[in-house]
């Protein structure tokens, strides 16, 4: 029986606001708020940085200023930077792949589940009489590749984020991106100098939808973001997607779930008296956030399941942890507050700062 | 908002069930289920894994032994003092290494890594080693140990990284058992025997860590160091560990995925 996907087919004029996007249909689809996603969409001339890429070297940010090239940083695992245009057709599929393994013979882990997608894509293209073949690290036609992604997971779920290339300007491209890896800068094709002609972007999105379906045995029904989706995009971009601190020196902020602001406050276990205390201390001063505000009460020694199998934690949480750094309160991934009770008013106002 | 407090269990069933896609009904009856579950706060002891009850008066903790009014107490009697609940690893194993009148060695180092600051597998494990033969002798009369050979145990094996055994070819457990030796034998790097003695000390221990074979295991390490190390000081110092208990099968197995199983001989 095949699956139900949602097809979202939502672009908006702000590059920055589209990758905050993704990130807020990935966070749904994680939580549950929504099933499998597929996302296509087009945007104007754009660098998407990898959240490993420095700004700086793999960039040519004089070329991008002649061509009016955006750059943004997306939330990624691995990948270099990829560039698109209106001629590209950019994918967001945010899914939980548990069910993945069903799909393919000799299953393994991440690598399978790009190559299904990867398979997926392929098998649109052949629509249009291109030899396309997939693996795990791309689409390729005639070992020249034809997309760029940049995959993000979460446990089991997985945001496969990128682009194919149609009618893009793939010389734009190599002036724009510093490749460090020359071989793949001279592998890239787009489905046009494949073909020799313009393709309308309308057939490709059909072809492409029945190539999805047969390789992931999906059914799509196309909705639109839910407004708990926008608000988070929203929310991402005000404090992320939008600002320099994230696309230029790759320094995000925690947030938790659907992007409530994370505070963390580490303690002893059993807790002592003055840990009790600060515990009481961040309730009370949050009693009025419900809504934008998480408070998670981690205790040492009790492992990362103590909240769930798939628990959020911060760096600055694993570090405290290592450095024995009791209590301490963490707010949106930074350390506030440690080894002693602060003032409350200290307290809420850093709270307050960070939603 | 939620304020999860210590249920595993609430949360397992929380995020557990709600993963996938599910109706907004079903999902507000599941949480409100798991923060019920949340709210009941039981504790365990993290000597003994028995639930914990409030309680009142005053208890000796189970680690550095000061009394004090206790909050919680587990059925066999044991407390954690609310200093050592949030002490790090160095200041945890030198709390416990001064005040301890234990002459086991293995006891020590098992009661000590029962507590979270000592990780599964970390860095602390080099100057656990140390310490706790340090108290030991101390405590068998063989050598004058003061607080001050803790504190100079700890710093030279804080020097000793993460990874040693596999990066340098030197397990830092194997150099603990030669830094105690050092400092019991007040040795340096112009001293004859004394310097002799703690570098064939590092080597015995060494030699039997080598035979577990990896991934490594900072628990099967300690053990391999702490038995070398005894049958060393029998050898050269007459020193006789009568109370050594043996540490198998270790208790950190069911804890510990990492474990190397049938082929660790402190397994079974």
């Amino acid at each position: 029986m095949s699956r139900s996907w949602r097809l979202l087919q939502y672009s908006s004029k702000d590059t920055k606001m589209d990758w905050a996007v993704n990130e807020a249909i990935f966070r749904s689809r994680r939580v549950g708020l929504t099933p499998d996603t597929l996302r296509l969409w087009q945007g104007p001339n754009t660098v998407v940085l990898s959240a490993s890429s420095s700004y700086e070297a793999d960039v040519n940010h004089e070329a991008c200023r002649k061509y009016r090239v955006v750059v943004v940083r997306a939330t990624s695992i691995s990948g270099d930077a990829l560039y698109y245009d209106l001629g590209s057709l950019n994918f967001a599929f945010a899914v939980d792949t548990s069910y993945f393994k069903y799909l393919v013979r000799n299953y393994q882990q991440v690598l399978s589940e790009y190559e299904v997608i990867n398979e997926g894509i392929a098998m649109g293209l052949h629509k249009f009489g291109v030899n396309a073949k997939a693996d795990a690290y791309g689409v390729y036609i005639d070992h020249r590749r034809i997309s760029e992604a940049l995959p993000l997971w979460f446990y089991d779920f997985l945001l496969f984020q990128g682009t194919l290339h149609i009618n893009t300007n793939l010389n734009i491209r190599e002036e724009v991106i510093r490749t460090r890896h020359l071989e793949r800068k001279a592998a890239l094709t787009s489905l046009s100098c494949e073909l020799g002609k313009d393709v309308p972007m309308d057939e490709v999105k059909k072809a492409l939808l029945q190539g999805i379906k047969e390789r992931l045995d999906a059914n799509f029904l196309e909705r639109g973001l839910t407004d708990d989706e926008e608000n988070l995009a929203r929310k991402l971009h005000r404090v992320k997607y939008g600002l320099e601190r994230w696309n230029v020196d790759g320094k995000e902020p925690f947030l938790i779930g659907m992007g409530k602001t994370a505070v963390e406050v580490f303690v002893a276990y059993p807790p002592t008296s003055m840990c009790r205390r600060l515990i009481d201390m961040v309730k009370s001063v949050t009693s009025d956030l419900k809504d934008k505000v998480e408070v998670v009460i981690w205790m040492r020694g009790r492992g990362i399941q103590q909240h769930g199998l798939r628990p959020e934690m911060s760096d600055a949480l694993r570090r405290a942890e290592k450095e024995s750094i009791i209590p301490a309160v963490i707010i949106n991934g930074e350390l506030k507050f440690q080894g002693a009770i602060p003032l409350k008013e200290d307290l809420r106002r850093a709270i307050l700062d960070a939603l | 908002m939620a304020v999860r407090i210590n249920s595993s269990l609430g949360f397992r069933i929380a995020r557990g069930l709600t993963s996938s896609w599910m109706h907004p009904f079903r999902r507000r009856y599941l949480n409100a289920i798991s923060e019920a579950l949340m709210m009941a706060e039981v504790f365990y002891c993290i000597l003994c894994k028995r639930p914990m009850s409030p309680a009142q008066g005053i208890s000796e903790c189970s680690f550095c032994g000061k009394r004090e009014e206790a909050d919680y107490v587990c059925p066999s009697g044991h407390y954690i003092c609310e200093d050592c609940r949030i002490a790090s690893s160095d200041r945890i194993i030198k709390r416990v290494c001064e005040v301890t009148r234990e002459t086991d060695p293995i006891r020590i180092a098992v009661l000590l890594m029962k507590h979270p600051a000592i990780r599964m597998h970390g860095p602390e494990h080099h100057y656990l080693v140390s310490c706790v033969l340090l108290a030991t002798l101390r405590n068998l009369g063989n050598f004058e140990v003061d607080n001050s050979a803790l504190e100079k145990a700890v710093a030279r094996g804080k020097r000793i990284p993460l990874g040693s055994c596999g990066l340098w070819g030197a397990c830092g457990a194997a150099i603990g058992v030669g830094i105690a030796i050092s400092v019991a034998t007040k040795s340096s790097w112009t001293a004859d025997k004394e310097r002799s003695l703690s570098m064939q000390a590092t080597c015995e221990a060494l030699s039997e860590i080598a035979k577990i074979g990896g991934p490594r295991c900072c628990k099967a390490s300690t053990f391999a160091a702490i038995e070398a190390a005894s049958k060393f000081l029998k050898q050269e110092f007459g020193v006789d560990f009568t109370s050594l208990t043996s540490p198998r099968p270790c208790c950190f197995k069911a804890i510990n995925d990492e474990c190397l199983g049938n082929k660790c001989p402190y397994f079974e």
